[in-house]
């Protein structure tokens, strides 16, 4: 075995050194982003509409000054940006004053709702943004994780530097040509132990799947592939079931619950979809997230159909950062969850309150999945898009939804977070 | 594979690295797996040289330094859904989706960018962002109303004359117009970037809303302004009748969304109007305005104990602490906010005068900030006086 590892590392090797190179020398390229967060206020309540990480320049923020106060932390809650800026709304302006020759006198008028945009340097380990009033004491206004704009942006742009950062070395080999070397052969030498690593699992597999594991049941007709998923989740610590149909899948469920289900939709005679169903009309089901998982592309029309029954939608191929970032994402939230309801008990927030906000936050992220999928392509010719009118109103409905739900979620979450405040209890950071 | 998977475990993982490694060195061997990416300009369709290609947002070559200029192929790309980015120094970048193995080929088309440096060594970085938008419409002393103006949108090279000379005659003469008690640093004129944005098919209406209003796009385009003023041509007629004064305003909408309108020929406007924008500078007068303490280093205190205190902690003499009120007497206007620096004051009117001793300060500290930015950025002792410091520099 070792013998064959080492040789196989040999024609790796090999390969990599007859890669030809293509372009020389980048000319400094340009890696600069900001974030925007798009907020609406009205009578000094601000709500975040949006937030998305982009590429281009900063404002300079420390040229700024005013009564609200923006922070940016870090991971670990340090302060990594700290500014202050005017609020907005406020119009100074001078007009003539008749009566009086030669003197213009002010004009001002102040809006107590629009829109504000706040156009923040990117910076890294960037994980939350707060906005307070340092005119009203300090009050906190808006309270926002970063994490799901930087995820977007890096599911986008996997390559970029600073996406590279957040997830495995393994995918960063196209990055800067001259390191693409070194990344390469970190890549296939990773791969190699990790592929090792994951042999003595399944060859040391006995009684793996504890309680203590989250379980994940893998349902799809195609063998290899619940093979290959096996293998890419036990390196990940997590337990797993498989089921070769939408039949088997159902009969699993009814001995054990999972904490997700990955679920292929070709399948036959039932196929991934109609399981979907299935599983969702079942009171004893109904609540394990499922994540959806197909070479089919996302029809405006299934997302439509689907869209409050599933949890997220990968296509394949996909990475095994893709699929490990999807799984997290689903259980971390149910975690959070978890962890806040058990903080909160006693506090007086009505349990159903908190609930509300958690499915909201869980409807908007799956909404902003799906219209990311259903987005065209910039860049194509018109004609080439094939958008019916239909799945254009399934995508304004799908906004219109979320912005819906963005609203009355950032609502709950100021009722929440008051509350915890007032108990001296750490706000809801998600 | 399903029946190397019935031998064993081991054979699946042997097989595993086998196949991947056969792949892998095949295809890099045969440059199979590749993707053309070709750049050409939108309007010309040429192809073009010196753009940067990224492809999942990873740096993959410039389209000069291949074979065929406008071309840059990307090697072992893996099935699924990507995105290309193409940046070139003066044209707008374009980021294009697509599906491997489906297409193969991407053309991205770059259009020229409307955004114009007028800095003559390029912009710094770090340095204050000033952005100048023509308007299409103006004012008529005639008939009291706005009307269309095509002087700007006809006539890019009247439009960025008029652009410097408010440089000239306003941002770069500033230490004429502050208190030479606080003088403002040697090479302040270095502190800024200056540019203008033309693209006559969207032009700014400087007469819709108080200071205007911007085509959409242009804060997705410009993320990056510390102002943008919406210049606005002469009004039409004289300015003779009282009732027909030019006017300026300013709002604010987030950080890197302040914006200002003010017309060319009016100086005292635009100092008036980047008093508030930029310096964050209060009113002086007393009028319908927005008055607040407005901290570090402010021109208007919410109190006659802070403005003294203030006044008395940097050699200014507190007894020229006043409440803000008209000049009639009894004053038919009174605010409950104080004022420090003497009359004739730029933010008292915009008809002449100069920025007093209290707002030269915050002047002052607004010139350092963007000082201390340059220099991080520079890893020097200060930002070079690259730009003209006698503020010929733009004409």
């Amino acid at each position: 075995m070792r013998g064959i590892v080492i040789g196989c590392l040999v024609i790796l090797l090999a390969g990599i050194l007859c890669t030809p190179v293509t372009g020389t020398q980048p000319l400094s390229p340009n890696y600069d982003k900001i974030l925007q967060i798009h907020l609406n206020y009205v009578d000094k309540l601000y709500s975040v509409s949006s937030m998305e990480v982009r590429y281009g320049r900063a404002p300079n923020l420390d040229i700024l000054s005013g009564n609200l106060k923006g922070v940016i932390l870090d991971s670990n809650g340090n302060v990594l940006k700290s500014f202050s800026f005017q609020e907005p709304g406020t119009t100074e302006g001078i007009i003539s004053d008749p009566p009086r020759e030669n003197t213009l006198i002010g004009y001002t008028e102040t809006s107590s709702s629009g829109e504000m945009t706040i156009t923040l340097p990117y910076l890294s380990d960037m994980q939350k943004f707060t906005l307070s009033d340092t005119g009203d004491g300090g009050s906190q206004l808006v309270s926002v994780d970063l994490n799901p704009p930087v995820a977007a942006f890096c599911t986008d742009y996997p390559r970029d530097p600073d996406c590279l950062v957040l997830v495995s070395p393994s995918t960063s080999a196209e990055s800067h040509p001259d390191t693409a070397l070194l990344a390469a052969i970190l890549f296939s030498a990773s791969l190699i132990i990790a592929i090792g690593i994951a042999n003595r699992t399944i060859r040391r597999r006995t009684k793996m799947q504890t309680s203590e594991k989250p379980v994940v049941l893998i349902v799809d007709d195609e063998p290899d592939i619940v093979e290959l998923i096996t293998i890419f989740l036990r390196t990940k610590n997590y337990a797993t079931l498989n089921a070769n149909s939408g039949n088997a899948c159902l009969d699993i469920l009814k001995k054990q619950i999972p904490d997700l289900i990955l679920l292929d939709v070709r399948m036959e005679p039932m196929d991934g979809w109609q399981t979907l169903e299935q599983i969702k009309k079942n009171p004893d089901f109904k609540s394990i997230p499922v994540l959806m998982l197909t070479g089919d592309t996302l029809t405006a029309q299934r997302a439509k159909q689907y869209n409050i029954c599933m949890e997220d939608y990968i296509t394949k191929p996909f990475l095994p950062e893709d699929l490990y970032t999807a799984i997290d994402r689903i259980l971390m939230r149910k975690q959070k969850l978890k962890e806040t309801l058990a903080l909160t008990k006693n506090v007086g927030i009505e349990k159903e309150k908190l609930c509300e906000y958690a499915a909201l936050t869980r409807r908007i992220s799956i909404n902003k999945r799906i219209l990311d999928i259903l987005r065209v392509p910039r860049g194509i010719p018109e004609q080439a898009d094939l958008r019916t009118l239909d799945d254009m109103l399934v995508v304004d409905y799908l906004n219109v939804r979320t912005r819906d739900n963005e609203k009355r979620a950032e609502q709950l979450r100021r009722e929440i977070n008051s509350v915890l405040r007032g108990k001296g209890l750490p706000e809801l950071g998600w | 594979m399903t029946g190397l998977s019935r031998t064993g475990k081991n054979g699946w993982i042997i097989a595993s690295i086998l196949v991947f490694s056969l792949t892998f060195t095949v295809s890099a061997a045969f440059g199979q797996n590749a993707v053309s990416v070709i750049v050409r300009d939108t309007s010309t369709r040429e192809n073009l040289g010196g753009a940067q290609v990224y492809f999942d947002g990873g740096y993959s070559g410039d389209t000069s330094s291949t074979n065929e200029t406008g071309i840059v192929v990307i090697p072992d790309v893996n099935p699924g859904a990507h995105t290309v980015r193409v940046t070139r120094p003066g044209y707008n970048e374009n980021t294009t989706k697509f599906a491997y193995p489906a297409e193969t080929t991407i053309e991205v088309l770059i259009s020229k960018e409307a955004l114009v440096s007028l800095n003559p060594d390029g912009p710094l970085p770090n340095a204050i962002n000033i952005v100048f938008y023509p308007s299409s419409t103006s004012y008529s002393c005639i008939n009291n109303a706005k009307l269309p103006a095509p002087d700007y949108i006809t006539n890019e090279t009247l439009f960025r004359n008029d652009v410097l000379n408010v440089i000239n005659n306003t941002y770069l003469n500033l230490d004429q117009f502050t208190s030479p008690s606080n003088p403002l640093p040697d090479d302040y004129r270095s502190y800024f970037n200056f540019y203008y944005y033309y693209d006559p098919s969207s032009p700014a209406d400087a007469f819709s809303g108080c200071s205007g209003s911007l085509p959409e796009g242009y804060w997705d385009n410009v993320t990056f302004s510390d102002v943008t003023v919406i210049l606005y041509p002469t009004y039409y007629g004289r300015y003779a009748n009282i009732s027909c004064q030019p006017t300026g305003c300013t709002q604010i909408f987030g950080p890197g969304r302040s914006q200002m309108k003010a017309p060319a020929n009016q100086e005292r406007i635009v100092r008036l109007e980047t008093g508030h924008a930029l310096f964050g500078l209060d009113d002086t007068f007393c009028g319908d305005t927005y008055y607040w303490q407005n901290d570090p280093y402010p021109n208007v205190w919410s109190s006659l104990a802070s403005c003294q205190t203030d006044a008395q902690s940097h050699d200014r003499d507190p007894a020229q602490c006043r409440q803000i009120e008209s000049e009639d007497s009894p004053p038919s206007c009174i605010r409950n906010f104080w004022q420090w620096d003497p009359m004739p004051d730029v933010m008292a009117g915009a008809y002449g005068g100069t920025f007093g001793d209290a707002a030269t300060q915050r002047i002052n500290y607004v010139l350092s900030q963007a000082r201390v930015g340059i220099q991080a950025q520079l890893g020097t002792g200060g930002p070079s006086p690259s730009l003209s410091q006698s503020g010929v520099g733009y004409l």
